[in-house]
Parts: structure tokens; C-alpha cells; sequence
């Protein structure tokens, strides 16, 4: 369970360095993404990254809702429980 | 309707270029009433809702006949909708009832300030909505200039009843009435609403139909949303003037899961389906042959790709990716358009390759010339973007002087033509300015300036090299660089006094990156290490809320080194070279 929780955290620190040009080091979990410079288009195409790797189907809001990494991951690994 | 019992083929074909577009609707619920129209997936891509001709003609006649209860002719209604066939239902109720349309995307909350100043320049005081739309928005525009509209709730709108189909008649609209205003010009402090009339509307459709080689078969799929002009002409009335089957997605259905778009494609066996150029990217990046098990796509005819800068590199990545499921080059349609004129101004012929050049980049920015280069080093690629329709005529002039340009020469893109629409609302200082451009050459002929750069190849394509004034176009959306600076610099009382200068440029191929420099003062340059960090997050926050994309840079720069006109204004397109060219000052990136 920890594990996972980390692995998801890393899909989305590993798209915010991609796509927002941010570095590793700059990556803080509590932050708001919009921060990064995370805009509407980005955090839908973050939500369909997310559902590919785990297999879920997301809310479109669910970035919207949970803001930062921390929070976003702990919903998603909530989501896989209840799923499973 | 008609005092015929049929009409020829010809003879449809002529009307539904002439007639308002509402009347081609009532044309088409008279010839072919139960045919499907629309068909709306959800976000999962399964049918949620549909439309027959007969089901759009009674839905907007009920939205007309409430209109008429509650407005007079020619007031402008907003239309506060989210992706869906209530906004084609509401849309059409303001035509036939001639009340002017004025589709909106939703505001955020925190975003109203645009949206007001759009609604002062209109004059609005009626919006249409569904109720869960209201739901969310209530309360948005207290204490705003806006805070006495009066809402109309669409679902409480009582349906008409069942009508004979004898019974659709022809709209009381004449073809140089304003139908619709297009606020998607225009900053926050000077919205531009582009008045798009029938005429304009029936010939542009019209114009599309006969450049690309569309008929009734030409099924389409869209995902491009209505408050934008290639999502609403092209998703949401071509599909009128051509009798067709059209299935409507919503933007974000598309953009997160771009393979439910293309089993759309292949569930429906469109042939045209496309959207601005990151969406082809996306679909590369994101492709998934999971998701694609079973998908054809041999049936795609035409690809438009338009509304953003055309890349080759996406083109020829995307095709190499889906030519495996019968996608084929020929199918991209690179293509020019402008709300100003409507939409199409430039695009096909269709079917064939897209064409492409390598142009000394050098040349092309320092003596305004295009020269061919097979030299890397100084090779920029541009794809063309099609051929303009007989009836348009695209010039290129010298901004300054109105001069038209010779052959090979760059300049500005002027276009005169039946679909230029008749200007901004209630804006005649900006229509002056944009719509009635005169060449020096004496000619009494009226020109759209589109602010566009570009040049006319020896094969006959326009190619767009860029944009004359600062506007920033990012996934197909046009962003003020004053109301990005504004933001910022409001995003914090630290930077109240500060100025700024945003602008964006090619970071490679296939990406645009778009940069803040903030010029410091005294005091935060001395603070500036400690409080860099917050202030970059500050930053970033106000802008993805406010404007709903992401700065890619945010450099800050010593006192008095932005630099500004003797009038004071922000000089964006120097900063940018200084920059780009590393002769900036840079106090932190």
C-alpha cells in the first residue's frame, strides 16, 4: 500500500517535471499544483495518465478536488482499494 | 415550408447556401425529419444523448417561442452552456426567434472579470442556462456590473408540442442580420464580439462544403467546444448545411482520453474529424494500443488541423503511429481561419499530401523575404495551410506602408471576401482599425487585417511564419500578453510595483514555451533569494486559475532593464529576442 502510494506519487511528480518544465527538486508534495503552473488542459491530460497506469476511471474534477500531490495520490490509492 | 412537393438535388444544394442557417435547418426537418443529426458521448465515449433533425427543430422552436415571452428581437442572450446538444438547442432558438446569440465558456468563479466586461460590451441582459449550470454559477456576478442579468433556466422551458412537418416554416431573418457575436478577439479590458451574420455563416459553411468535397455522407466527429469558432461552425452548423450525422464530444473527453475520440472515429466512420494541432500530439503521446483494439481509421477523409501553429513533426508522428490502423497522410488538412472571417479562410485542396517548406529563418525575420535553405542550421519549417476558397481573396501587405507585397515577399495577411464579418459590437474605433483595411495602391476594396504574418507560396498555399502583435495562441486559444502581466502582477502585493513583460516562443517542434520576465525593484532585488520561491508559486497559481495554462519560465531581471517605448509601453517582442539571444540580464531563471 505504501509502496503504491509512492508509485503514484511519482507519476505525477515525473509528468509535472516533464510537461511543466519544474525541477525534481523544486517538487514540494504539499504544494498546489496550479503552482507549477499545472492549467486545465494539463490536469486533464495528468488525468488520463493516471487512469492508463491504474486502470481506473477517474472523475474529470478529481485534480480540481485534490490539488496537491499528496492529497491526489491519497485519493487515487483510496479509489484502487475501493475498486478492489 | 415550400409551395413544392419536392425539391432537386440542385435545388438543395443552392438553397442551403443562401438561406440563414436556421432556414436550412427548417429545409432539412421538411426533407429528411427522422434522420439522426447529433449524437452526444459522455465522458466515457457511450451515447448519451441525440438529436433527428425534427428533435433540433421543435427544441429550438419551444426555446424561441420562451424567447419571445421574455426578450424582443435583436437583444443578445448569452448562452452559459457546457458541451452538449442543449447549447445547439438554445443556440437555435435564439436564430429563429432573431434574438442575437452570444456563446460563452463557463466562468470560473474567481475568473468572472472577463466574462463581465463581455457582458457590458454586449449589453446582454438575459443568459440562458441549464439548471446545473446555474447551480454553480449562482451568485458568480455579485457586485459586479453584471449582477442584474436575468437567467433563463432552460430545462424549466415547456416543450413544444409535436409539430406537422408541414408545418416548419422559414425564419423572419434577413441574411445581413447579425446572428451570433464571437468574443473570442479582444482582451479583458477590450473584449472584441465579432458579429457574425447569416450570410457570413451560410457562405462560409458553403464555401467548406464545396473547397473539401463534403455531402450528406460526410459524417463528423467533434470535440471542439461551441464558444469557440471551429467547434460552432464547423461541429455544430456544417453539420446542417450538409445533412449529415455528426457525433459531439466534450473537449475534456477527448483531451484525456484521445483514444475515445478516434473509436469514435472508427465506431461512426467519420470522415472528418480534426482539432487544433496539440491535439494530434496528444494523441501520439498518449496512444495506447490497448485502447485501440479493433479501431479503423481508413475511413478519415479530411484531418483538419488549424486554429494553432501546424507542426510537421506532428504530422508525420502521428502518422506513422496510426497509418497501422489505415490513417493516412493525405488525410491532414492543414488550414487558416479566423472568427473575424467567420472561420475557413484557407484550407485543401483535400485528399492530397500536405505541403511543406524549409525557409531561411533569418532572411524570413530580418529582410521579410522567404528563400528556400536545406542548410539545418538556419532552416525553419513551415507547413502550408491551404488554398483560400474562390471567392476569397487573400493579399499580403506591408503593415506599415499598406503596400501589397510581391511575390516572396512576407507580410501581413489581408483577406476580402463575402464572409468577413461586419465587424466588432459596439467597438467602431477597433472595426476601423481591423475591418477596413485599404491597400495603398488607391483600390477602394475593404480588407480584413488579420494580424497575421505570412506569404503566399509558388504553390499557391498560405503559409503563416507569425503573428504581427504580442497574441499569444496556445492550444488553440488566443491569450492577451497584457492580461497574463496584469495577473501577475496582482498576484501578489510585492509585485504591485513591479513590471513585466510576457511573451512566447518555439522551444522546439514540437512545443511552445511561454515566458514572464519580471523586472525587480531596489527592494526585491535584495530580498529576492529568499523570497523567490513563494513568489514563483504565487505566480504560477494566479495564472493557472486565472487563465487556465502554465508559464513554462519566470525570469526576474535587475531595475530598469525591461525595456519600454518613450511612451512607457512594455517593448515584448524586444525583450523576447534579447532573451532568446542571451543578452539578457538575469538576476534569477
Amino acid at each position: 500500500m505504501e509502496q503504491q502510494l509512492t508509485q503514484i506519487k511519482n507519476t505525477i511528480s515525473t509528468f509535472i517535471c516533464t510537461e511543466l518544465n519544474v525541477d525534481a527538486q523544486d517538487i514540494d508534495p504539499e504544494m498546489n499544483l496550479g503552482a507549477y503552473g499545472l492549467g486545465s488542459t494539463a490536469a486533464t491530460i495528468l488525468t488520463g495518465i493516471l487512469e492508463d497506469t491504474y486502470k481506473l476511471k477517474l472523475s474529470p474534477l478529481l485534480v480540481f478536488d485534490y490539488p496537491t500531490i499528496d492529497t491526489l495520490s491519497a485519493a487515487i490509492g483510496e479509489q484502487i482499494k475501493v475498486e478492489n | 415550408m415550400l409551395q413544392k412537393t419536392k425539391l432537386t438535388q440542385l435545388e438543395i444544394e443552392t438553397a442551403v447556401g443562401a438561406l440563414p442557417i436556421q432556414d436550412t435547418l427548417a429545409l432539412r426537418t421538411w426533407l429528411h425529419p427522422n434522420k439522426k443529426l447529433f449524437t452526444f458521448l459522455d465522458d466515457e465515449g457511450m451515447e448519451d444523448d441525440r438529436f433527428t433533425y425534427l428533435d433540433l427543430w421543435q427544441r429550438a422552436q419551444s426555446v424561441a417561442a420562451y424567447l419571445s415571452t421574455r426578450t424582443a428581437p435583436g437583444d443578445r442572450v448569452l448562452l452559459f452552456y457546457p458541451q452538449g446538444l442543449d447549447f445547439i438547442a438554445a443556440f437555435f432558438g435564439c436564430l429563429l426567434s432573431n434574438r442575437i446569440a452570444v456563446p460563452l465558456s463557463l466562468p470560473n468563479r474567481r475568473r468572472v472579470d472577463k466574462c463581465v466586461s463581455i457582458i457590458v460590451n454586449c449589453g446582454a441582459k438575459v443568459a440562458m442556462l441549464p439548471q446545473k449550470t446555474y447551480d454553480k454559477m449562482e451568485g458568480s456576478f455579485d457586485d459586479t456590473e453584471a449582477s442584474d442579468l436575468d437567467w433563463i433556466i432552460s430545462d424549466d422551458i415547456p416543450a413544444a408540442r409535436l409539430i406537422a412537418i408541414d408545418s416548419v416554416y422559414r425564419s423572419s431573418a434577413s441574411l445581413d442580420d447579425v446572428a451570433f457575436l464571437q468574443y473570442t478577439s479582444g482582451s479583458t479590458s477590450t473584449p472584441k464580439g465579432v458579429m457574425v451574420t447569416h450570410r457570413n455563416i451560410a457562405l462560409n459553411l458553403q464555401m467548406m462544403r464545396d473547397s473539401w468535397i463534403l455531402d450528406a455522407q460526410t459524417d463528423m466527429v467533434f470535440w471542439q467546444p461551441h464558444h469557440h469558432d471551429m467547434g460552432l461552425i464547423m461541429g455544430q452548423l456544417l453539420p446542417i448545411l450538409l445533412g449529415n450525422h455528426t457525433v459531439i464530444m466534450s473537449p475534456n473527453t477527448a483531451v484525456r482520453q484521445p483514444a475515445i475520440w478516434l473509436n469514435a472515429v472508427s465506431h461512426y466512420q467519420a470522415k472528418l474529424t480534426g482539432g487544433p494541432n496539440f491535439i494530434y500530439d496528444l494523441a501520439s503521446t498518449r496512444y495506447s494500443e490497448e485502447r485501440l483494439k479493433g479501431v479503423d481509421l481508413s475511413c478519415w477523409e479530411i484531418a483538419p488541423n488549424g486554429a494553432d501553429v501546424v507542426r510537421q513533426p506532428t504530422l508525420e508522428r502521428f502518422y506513422s503511429i496510426y497509418k497501422k490502423y489505415g490513417f493516412r497522410m493525405e488525410t491532414f488538412m492543414p488550414c487558416y481561419g479566423l472568427a473575424e472571417a467567420t472561420l475557413f479562410v484557407t484550407g485543401g485542396p483535400t485528399r492530397q499530401m500536405p505541403q511543406h517548406m524549409e525557409v531561411d529563418k533569418k532572411v524570413l525575420e530580418n529582410q521579410r523575404k522567404v528563400v528556400h535553405t536545406e542548410n539545418p542550421e538556419v532552416a525553419r519549417m513551415l507547413v502550408g495551410c491551404g488554398e483560400p476558397n474562390w471567392d476569397v481573396r487573400v493579399t499580403i501587405a506591408d503593415p506599415d506602408s499598406c503596400k501589397e507585397c510581391e511575390a516572396g515577399e512576407v507580410g501581413e495577411i489581408w483577406i476580402n471576401a463575402r464572409t468577413v464579418a461586419a465587424g466588432y459590437w459596439n467597438n467602431p474605433e477597433a472595426t476601423q482599425k481591423t475591418f477596413h483595411g485599404m491597400l495603398s495602391n488607391g483600390s477602394d476594396k475593404r480588407y480584413l487585417r488579420t494580424g497575421d504574418i505570412g506569404f503566399i507560396g509558388d504553390d499557391s498555399q498560405l503559409y503563416i511564419c507569425g503573428r504581427l502583435k504580442d497574441l499569444i495562441i496556445c492550444e488553440g486559444r488566443n491569450l492577451h500578453p497584457e492580461d497574463i502581466e496584469y495577473t501577475i502582477l496582482n498576484a501578489t502585493e510585492k509585485l504591485k510595483t513591479q513590471s513585466c513583460a510576457v511573451f512566447s516562443y518555439d522551444k522546439d517542434d514540437h512545443k511552445q514555451a511561454i515566458v514572464a520576465i519580471i523586472e525587480t525593484d531596489r527592494d526585491l532585488m535584495r530580498s529576492l533569494v529568499e523570497q523567490a520561491k513563494e513568489l514563483r508559486s504565487t505566480i504560477g497559481q494566479s495564472i493557472t486559475d486565472e487563465h487556465g495554462i502554465g508559464l513554462s519560465q519566470i525570469v526576474f531581471i535587475p531595475p530598469a532593464t525591461l525595456k519600454k517605448t518613450t511612451s512607457g509601453k512594455v517593448q515584448r517582442s524586444l525583450m523576447k529576442s534579447l532573451y532568446l539571444n542571451g543578452e539578457l540580464e538575469i538576476l534569477q531563471a
